[in-house]
């Protein structure tokens, strides 16, 4: 039985051609608002998380060692590198004013055989003075320090059933890891300075270090600094390029700021498209409810003849564009939802940015949005269509064609 | 059986030989090493493309077969096969060493839309021949 209330849902689908039409491109458009939100927020969140996890203002490196770091990009895109400067930097750099806390680290990177093919980079700290690193190992292993051969790895690092790592023919056993931050942090093996001595020292055994005149008990890497409250980050950053000497200075905000840079002009295209998607559709939607309130017209005028109202006629209309722009929408979410998901790393490393997927109700509440456009799109389709209706002569249309 | 009818039959058999081939082809798992062997990720590109093929027969078997009960079991068989493909990469089998290499980023995600695909089809095949 024909009803008011399943009248739309018959019309639905006894249009089967039109309706379809009208679910891909609502499919399309919540896709594309869904998806583009939800990039934007990802690159957002990366970026958040590492500020967060940095830790350091700033961070000291040797200055012959710009070709292996490069301060703007070394969150970004860093492949696996170490180098070496004298420990006795580390008093020089400490007589510069502002500092409050600073600590060094010892980097090293596994070499590119044995496993799969992947160089890990990995960074020693020193725990009696660490604060860059130590706060985050306490989120995920608790039962006291780190001991020799144990590490913590980056999210991006596969933790096998046997929890063990093997660099230079040396064990270490896995004790924990980091969540994500959408940065090449992930990709790094944490461990005390006792551990990367053994594999320093191992990798001069095997001849793969090119630093072998070096004692790695004489050397460190980089040094986190964080300064004193209220001091500016940039004085003491100049202040230790000034007064020590082959020392290269990158400060938090430097090194974010690639990332930052990258986030306006992703966050850019990505609104331009998911404009220009949105756009289309609603056009294509408004086109496809002209041509139908045009070809049922002589339907609406019969309605009308048995006595609807035009409200009623105006309501099936919204009722339609409503119910059909509901399915495409939640298609559209559920297929972004599940690209996005599934593809996240892949999306991460096309784009070149820190990728991090937001939280669940940040998710909700961009999906929520999308659904919303996609039913606006509807509302204002099936409003040009009610207006159409409502300037008919259903006396005319009827007469039409007798 | 009508010839539509033995196209859309076909239509879950496709999806395992897409599993298969994709497999292989655009979705692959990571190249070759250095040093002329193949990765960890390797046997698991191998044997979810083995799976594929599997799922494909069982499927177009269950499309051509008319006995219901064979049906059943040639759906239920691609349904197991289609599971177990799933927690091929990175759980039954190792992957690499990171998540960011071509494993974990491109094939582990194919292959877990595809055989989610496979299993639903599995089941629809198994309540339609239920019912029949």
């Amino acid at each position: 039985m024909i009803s008011l209330k399943n009248l739309p849902f018959k019309n639905l689908k006894g249009y089967a051609g039109r309706t379809m039409a009208l679910l891909l491109f609502s499919m399309l458009m919540a896709l594309a608002v869904f998806g583009g939100t939800m990039v934007i927020s990802g690159i957002r969140a990366g970026l958040s998380k590492v500020e967060s996890r940095f830790g350091a203002d700033i961070m000291v490196t040797p200055e012959d060692a710009k070709n292996d770091f490069d301060a703007q990009n070394v969150l970004l895109k860093a492949e696996p590198g170490y180098f070496y400067m004298e420990k006795g930097k580390m008093d020089e750099i400490a007589k510069v004013d502002g500092i409050e806390k600073m600590s060094a680290q010892l980097f090293m990177a596994s070499a590119k055989a044995g496993c799969c093919s992947a160089k890990v980079q990995m960074i020693a700290y020193d725990p009696a003075t660490d604060f860059t690193i130590q706060p985050w190992i306490a989120d995920t292993y608790t039962d006291g320090p780190m001991g020799l051969m144990d590490v913590v790895v980056g999210s991006n690092v596969t933790v096998y059933d046997n929890h063990i790592i093997r660099f230079y023919d040396n064990d270490c056993r896995i004790i924990g890891q980091f969540a994500p931050t959408g940065s090449t942090l992930d990709n790094c093996v944490y461990m005390n300075y006792d551990t990367v001595k053994v594999l320093i020292k191992a990798s001069f055994r095997k001849g793969l270090n090119q630093y072998s005149e070096y004692d790695p008990d004489d050397v460190i890497s980089a040094v986190m600094i964080k300064v004193k409250p209220g001091a500016d980050i940039e004085k003491v950053a100049g202040d230790i390029t000034k007064q020590v000497d082959g020392v290269s200075v990158a400060t938090s905000k430097n090194m974010v700021a690639g990332i930052g840079d990258s986030l306006k002009k992703i966050s850019g295209s990505v609104s331009f498209f998911t404009v220009t998607f949105w756009l289309i559709g609603t056009l294509m939607t408004i086109l496809i409810f002209a041509m139908m309130i045009n070809e049922r017209k002589r339907e609406f005028a019969s309605l009308w003849a048995m006595g609807a109202s035009r409200k009623i006629i105006s309501d099936l209309v919204i009722r339609e564009a409503v119910v059909v722009n509901l399915a495409g929408g939640i298609l559209g979410i559920a297929l972004s939802a599940l690209i996005l998901f599934m593809f996240k790393n892949l999306i991460g490393q096309v784009l070149g940015v820190g990728f991090l997927l937001p939280g669940p109700v940040t998710i909700i509440l961009l999906a929520g949005a999308a659904l919303l456009s996609v039913l606006l799109a509807a509302v204002i389709s099936a409003w040009i269509g009610v207006r159409k209706i409502s300037r008919m002569d259903a006396s005319l249309v009827l007469k039409e064609g007798q | 059986m009508k010839d539509k009818n033995v196209l859309l039959s076909l239509v879950p058999s496709l999806a395992g030989l897409l599993l298969a081939i994709g497999v292989m082809t655009v979705f692959s798992a990571c190249g070759i090493k250095d040093d002329g062997t193949f990765m960890h990720c390797h046997d698991a590109q191998i044997s979810v493309a083995l799976s594929g093929g599997c799922i494909a027969v069982f499927f177009a078997l269950a499309a051509f077969l008319k006995n219901r009960i064979a049906r059943i079991i040639f759906n239920v068989a691609a349904l197991v096969v289609s599971v177990r493909a799933f927690l091929l990469p990175g759980i039954l089998m190792p992957m690499c060493m990171m998540r960011t290499m071509r494993c974990y980023t491109v094939m582990q995600p194919f292959v877990r839309i595809m055989t989610v695909i496979c299993a639903l089809f599995a089941l629809w095949g198994i309540i339609r021949s239920l019912k029949k």
